[in-house]
């Protein structure tokens, strides 16, 4: 299938996140352009891997009691009920945060995150329009975006309940709103926050903070990562998420 | 009480189709009329599904799966989340599935309030 | 007769020159905006067909051959009878993306985004995504894809995109038409008025057909206030377990 071409792209995703670059001055702070990709790993567990969640200061999400315990349980099944097994997008801020790259695209009233992971894609409209009413959800959330100076706040909300946010079974409801801040703090790299809230499953608002890297090898490209079938080659099919 | 659902019952302008062949599954030589309350209503990708409790003549009730068009279909002909509630008395014109199941295509819903609505599926193609 | 021929095709030239698209600020024409096909019973059926439960009726979109028919080898036809015998194996019922061309004339929106070196195409079925880099770079190697790989050019005011690496598991439209593993693509795009953008696919083939073919949809601009709305597919897919076993060919 795509085999070789995906070796390679890995390896060289390796290579790259272990190589020093020289950072560059930011010649247009609006320009988000390129392809990136998270370091690190907070796509695992964004409590326990150190460092990611900046607020509150100890570290620790902020569950409301009973919602822990949920959480707890998802960890324990995790090896058979996380979303990503079943081949759904990953949603906000979990897709930015696996380690697979990303390319953002920028147009005059909108900027668009097209995610290698399933193809998941974000339009994120910048000229102002609102939100969709609560009358439809869907798993990657509806986007509205602003700058704030050199910063790009992305608004998201309308978000379906069954997602997690890592690979540890932190989970949201479709109360979930995310605001996410970009900042390109060099030509390579950005800064990235994420504001999570929901009032149904943590007690107060939570960030966490990644730094992204931009790809900058020759002719680097997103490729096809589809998700339809295990490594069994059975068709999946997520029966444990029909009630 | 519900505000602000808005149904439009259009006609074959907007697209509808099933992201399959409406055929592969569904029989359009077996039409079912199936009148009850819903259980539960999946408004989702690719298709959105009402679950309906139908009484038999016995007396003992059964749960149809009903499939509707894709939440893109809908949201465009004014459903949303909440357009059907549990407990909503409505009739849904459908066509059963090939396997003999308890499920069904839905052509047109009629709803508590007495309008009768497009079910977006992919059967409209064919009008 | 030769005179009103001759004044017929000097009309017919200056009608086609005459649209003078928008252009973006680095001079190519500007396609953005949100797409649609005009012939929506392409999808069912690429080449001429009557109605039928769940498709309706339609001309072919096959401009060439003249005939407007698929130009299969024999042997090849057969197939593609026992694919719409057993439309259960169609893989965009199981939410793979439709591949190329069939991706681009679904009955669903797509939207097309120019920006710099890339022409991006979203489409609202499967949350398809197509990148297409016109900066010149090589195709990948050894590439084997839903939606394969693409690079375009611009010829004058055409956007002219090669596709290759096609895994040619896709099939062509829902009748089980397909293009098969080797399929090479080359595609057309031209704004002829301010709400067409004329569309073409030439294929080829030569395992599966005996000449290349050519398929024509334009594309209507779809109005202001349509936005794409997220099509998430696998996550909610239950026909499966009510369809036919597919077979082991959709590997």
């Amino acid at each position: 299938m795509i085999r070789p071409a995906l070796a390679l792209l890995l390896f060289a995703a390796s290579a790259w996140a272990q190589a020093p670059s020289a950072a560059k001055s930011v010649k247009d702070a609006h320009d988000l352009r390129g392809i990136w990709q998270a370091k690190g790993n907070a796509y695992r567990n964004l409590e326990a891997e150190k460092g990611v969640i900046v607020d509150p200061a100890n570290g620790k999400i902020p569950y409301r009691a009973e919602a822990r315990s949920v959480a707890d349980r998802n960890f324990q099944a995790r090896a058979t009920t996380d979303p990503l097994l079943v081949c759904f997008q990953p949603g906000v801020p979990r897709t930015t945060l696996l380690p697979e790259p990303f390319q953002i695209f920028q147009h005059q009233d909108r900027v668009v995150i097209v995610y290698q992971h399933v193809h998941a894609y974000r339009v994120i409209f910048t000229d102002g329009r609102p939100h969709y009413d609560d009358g439809i959800e869907f798993y990657m959330g509806d986007s509205r975006g602003r700058w704030e100076g050199n910063t790009l706040v992305v608004d998201a909300t309308n978000f379906k309940p069954e997602n997690w946010l890592d690979a540890a079974g932190h989970f949201h409801s479709n109360k979930l709103h995310v605001v996410e801040r970009y900042t390109r703090t060099s030509s390579n790299t950005m800064n990235y926050e994420a504001t999570i809230e929901d009032p149904e499953v943590f007690q107060r608002p939570w960030t966490i903070r990644v730094e992204l890297a931009l790809h900058t090898e020759p002719n680097f490209q997103l490729i096809e990562h589809e998700c339809d079938r295990d490594a069994q080659g059975v068709y999946r099919h997520p029966p444990q998420f029909l009630k | 009480m519900r505000i602000g659902v808005l149904f439009l019952f259009v006609g074959c302008v907007l697209p509808v189709a099933a992201h399959h062949s409406f055929a592969a599954e569904f029989d359009d030589k077996q039409p079912v009329k199936l009148d009850g309350t819903v259980a539960k209503f999946d408004f989702m990708n690719p298709h959105s599904w009402i679950y309906l409790d139908v009484k038999n003549p016995d007396g003992t009730m059964v749960r149809w799966s009903v499939e509707t068009g894709s939440t893109n279909a809908l949201f465009r002909r004014g459903w949303r989340k909440e357009s059907l509630r549990p407990g909503d008395h409505i009739t849904i014109d459908a066509f059963r599935a090939k396997d003999g199941s308890n499920t069904a295509n839905a052509s047109s819903v009629k709803l508590p309030d007495g309008r009768q609505v497009s079910a977006a599926s992919s059967r409209d193609e064919s009008k | 007769m030769r005179p009103a021929l001759l004044v017929i095709a000097a009309v017919c030239a200056s009608a086609q020159s005459a649209f003078t698209p928008p252009r973006l600020p680095d001079g190519h024409p500007d396609f953005g905006g949100i797409w649609m096909a005009a012939t929506l019973s392409a999808a069912f059926n690429v080449e001429e067909h009557a109605a039928s439960y769940g498709t309706p009726a339609g001309p072919s979109v096959i401009v060439d051959p003249p005939g407007g028919k698929l130009p299969y080898l024999p042997g090849m036809r057969e197939r593609a009878i026992d694919n719409d015998q057993h439309r259960e194996r169609d893989p965009v019922g199981q939410c793979h993306m439709h591949g190329v061309p069939r991706v681009m004339f679904p009955p669903f929106p797509l939207e097309i985004l120019q920006d710099g070196d890339y022409v991006v195409i979203l489409t609202e079925t499967e949350h398809g995504v197509r990148i297409i880099p016109t900066d010149g770079r090589p195709f990948l190697k050894e590439y084997s894809a839903w939606n394969g790989d693409s690079r375009g050019h611009w010829e004058g005011d055409t956007l002219v995109v090669e596709v290759r690496g096609l895994n040619g598991k896709g099939w062509l439209d829902q009748a089980g038409n397909f293009v098969g593993a080797g399929a090479t693509v080359v595609e057309r795009f031209r704004l002829t008025a301010k709400d067409t953008l004329e569309y073409e696919a030439k294929v080829e083939n030569p395992a599966v057909f005996s000449r290349p073919f050519t398929v024509r949809v334009p594309l209507r601009r779809r109005p202001a206030d349509v936005e794409l709305l997220e099509y998430g597919c696998i996550e909610g897919e239950r026909d499966a377990a009510h369809l036919p076993p597919v077979n082991g060919g959709q590997k």
